[in-house]
């Protein structure tokens, strides 16, 4: 079933047509919803609310721009949404977060890279990972960030800031890079010694 | 979004690195999902819970009246057992007195020992005694000739030996010790009977008195069940009609306005389309319910109900095809049809459907006495759509389409009713009062621009009988 057939058959509320798509874009937004997540289970429901969302205003896309951009961008507002729901994220940032941090960076399973990247963003404070989630993976700017999140500009940078230096001080923990990596190739960045 | 412009070597590194991260969604995310994009769906599973709700229901009155049968012939089985008791004791009391009698007969020196054993026989009831084992299945005088073989050799035995002596001579049996010594041994024998059949009569007794309670709880079993139920009969005339919405704009459409019509001739559909005017049409509604006393004055109800319900549209007819379009909700003008051919001339649309609904509800008293009741109920009636003409606006607002696929099939109507009740002296029960039917959703599916719901105001005529 090509994508024009699974978008006209979905919007008809043709199940074949949703089951295709939803087996077509659901591994790859589960992916992005468990990197918001506490957990899996919280990341299935963040999936399973953005779904809905998603055949509910499908209608709507324009076809301006690629569908499965389209499909991201809802279901990270999801995201943003659910854990909006549960918390207040001007007060996710404190101390003891950071020593949660640490005692959970050892718990990173060694496994592919990919996967062993996703846990470190995950083992990152809330409001850390929720920031570096959206500016470094999904592109949206601090701006954007503070308006979604409802916190300031400078605060989300900051968190950003912090959360840069705590993921890659794990993730040279982890041996997944090597020390002075990105500042040897690209010189911007800095590891804060936390 | 700043679309990675200013990121370096970490942010691309990041995002490369999870780019193609993916994970599998357990299968009830997509379950979930779907139950909730077709609620639908969910509709058979709902009518089954519903039917085997009914059974139980019932299952449970009719056992109910198999044990108020049983035990209105238990009670009879019991009043016979009583009845015999009671004929049995006045025979046998009879028969006792007649032995006393007969044992009074003969000299007065014999009289005194043996009117020992009269008294004793009295007193004890031992005739009564006697017979009490035979009660159910002999007449009188077969429990006399079976008697007990422990106690009717000594019965007999007293009476030949007696009778003998009497006969014989009143002297001798006065002077002669042996046989009053044989006398001595009777009566001790009989005391040992007597004894006997008194624990028996006892235990027969306290048979007796479990019956009764037992005939005391079934008499309250029978006096509750002949009012818990009954089965309603009824058809509703009514006028039916419907309201008509625009999902996108919200505007209500009014049936007899000029923005719809079916276009009336081929080259001026533009100026011409003024003639439409949407009726409300005579409806009928026929069903059976079983109602259940669930509180003194509120019984829950469940039936099974056909609807017919429909209204007309009077509009000018196309002389040929046409072409035209129906706006979806999901997608702006989705050409879904259609052609529609007709006589030229003035039509009228029949927008009928049948429904076949399962109601369930509950009625209260309001009012009344045993002869005069005055009820108000409520339902909620989950429907399906048999069969329907369905014509649809076009996206123009020109035309009507008949056009079926766009049919919602399951529904829900629910009704709200008050009534009169009035109680023959047959025992049966006429039902009369005004009654509102409003269907819940659409007629039409979600894509449909337009939400229709229909809606019926009827007069509910019915006969009930309780079982």
């Amino acid at each position: 079933m090509t994508e024009e057939q699974m978008l006209t058959g979905s919007i008809r509320n043709n199940t074949a047509a949703q089951d295709a798509f939803y087996q077509r874009f659901s591994p790859r937004m589960l992916g992005v919803c468990y990197r918001f997540a506490k957990n899996r289970e919280d990341a299935e429901d963040m999936l399973q609310e953005g779904f809905i969302k998603i055949f509910s205003e499908l209608h709507k896309f324009r076809n301006e721009g690629s569908l499965e951009g389209w499909i991201r961008k809802i279901i990270v507002h999801t995201c943003i949404n659910v854990l909006k729901r549960n918390k207040k994220f001007s007060e996710t940032v404190d101390i003891v977060y950071a020593t949660d941090f640490y005692s959970n960076a050892d718990l990173v399973p060694s496994i592919l890279q990919a996967k062993q990247i996703v846990e470190c963003i995950r083992i990152l404070p809330l409001g850390y990972r929720t920031v570096l989630n959206l500016y470094a993976i999904e592109g949206y700017s601090h701006k954007e960030i503070g308006a979604i999140l409802e916190i300031g500009e400078s605060s989300s940078r900051s968190q950003y800031t912090r959360a840069k230096a705590m993921l890659e001080e794990v993730l040279i923990k982890k041996n997944i890079v090597e020390k002075n990596q990105f500042k040897n190739n690209f010189g911007k960045t800095t590891v804060v010694n936390l | 979004m700043e679309k990675y412009n200013n990121y370096n070597g970490f942010e691309n590194f990041l995002r490369e690195s999870v780019e193609d991260f993916r994970m599998i969604p357990s299968k009830k995310i997509w379950h979930s999902i779907y139950n909730n994009m077709h609620p639908d769906k969910k509709w058979p599973s709902i009518t089954i819970c519903l039917l085997i709700l009914g059974c139980i229901l019932f299952a449970d009155v009719a056992n109910n009246i198999d044990i108020s049968k049983n035990t209105i012939a238990t009670n009879n089985n019991a009043a016979k057992v009583i009845t015999k008791v009671a004929i049995v004791n006045n025979n046998t009391l009879a028969q006792a007195k007649a032995t006393k009698q007969y044992l009074n007969v003969g000299t007065e020196n014999v009289g005194t020992k043996v009117e020992k054993i009269t008294n004793l026989i009295n007193s004890e009831k031992l005739n009564a005694n006697l017979i009490i084992d035979e009660l159910e299945t002999k007449s009188n005088i077969e429990v006399i000739e079976n008697l007990n073989e422990d106690v009717k050799p000594a019965y007999v035995f007293e009476n030949t030996k007696m009778k003998s002596t009497i006969k014989s001579s009143h002297a001798e049996f006065l002077v002669e010790d042996d046989k009053e010594k044989t006398n001595s041994k009777n009566v001790t024998e009989l005391k040992k009977v007597v004894a006997k059949e008194i624990e028996k009569k006892q235990t027969l007794l306290a048979k007796l008195n479990e019956s009764k309670e037992a005939t005391k709880v079934s008499s309250k079993i029978i006096n509750t069940s002949k009012s818990s139920s009954n089965v309603s009969y009824y058809l509703t005339p009514s006028y039916g009609y419907r309201t008509l919405v625009n999902k996108n704009t919200g505007d209500n459409f009014n049936g007899n306005s000029s923005s719809v019509a079916f276009a009336n001739t081929a080259n001026n559909i533009t100026t011409d389309y003024k003639i439409m005017q949407d009726k409300a049409a005579l409806n009928l509604e026929l069903g059976v319910a079983v109602a259940y006393n669930i509180a003194k004055n509120i019984r829950f109800k469940i039936g099974a109900q056909a609807n017919y319900t429909n209204f007309v549209s009077k509009v000018s007819a196309l002389g040929h095809p046409t072409q035209t379009t129906l706006s979806s909700a999901v997608v702006q003008n989705e050409v879904r049809s259609s052609i529609y051919a007709t006589a030229i001339g003035n039509a009228t649309l029949n927008r009928s459907n049948i429904q076949v609904s399962l109601p369930i509800g509950a009625d209260i008293v309001l009012l009344g006495n045993e002869k005069i009741k005055w009820y108000a109920g409520a339902s909620i009636q989950p429907t399906y759509v048999v069969n329907n003409n369905a014509f649809v606006i076009s996206s123009d607002s020109k035309y009507y389409v008949y056009e079926k696929s766009l049919q919602r099939k399951l529904n829900f109507n629910t009704a709200v009713e008050t009534y009169l009740s009035f109680k023959t002296e047959s025992g049966v029960i006429f039902n009369v009062g005004p009654q509102v039917r409003y269907q819940i959703l659409s007629s039409y599916k979600k894509m449909y621009n337009y939400s229709e719901k229909l809606y019926n105001v009827g007069i509910k005529i019915g006969i009930s009988t309780s079982f």
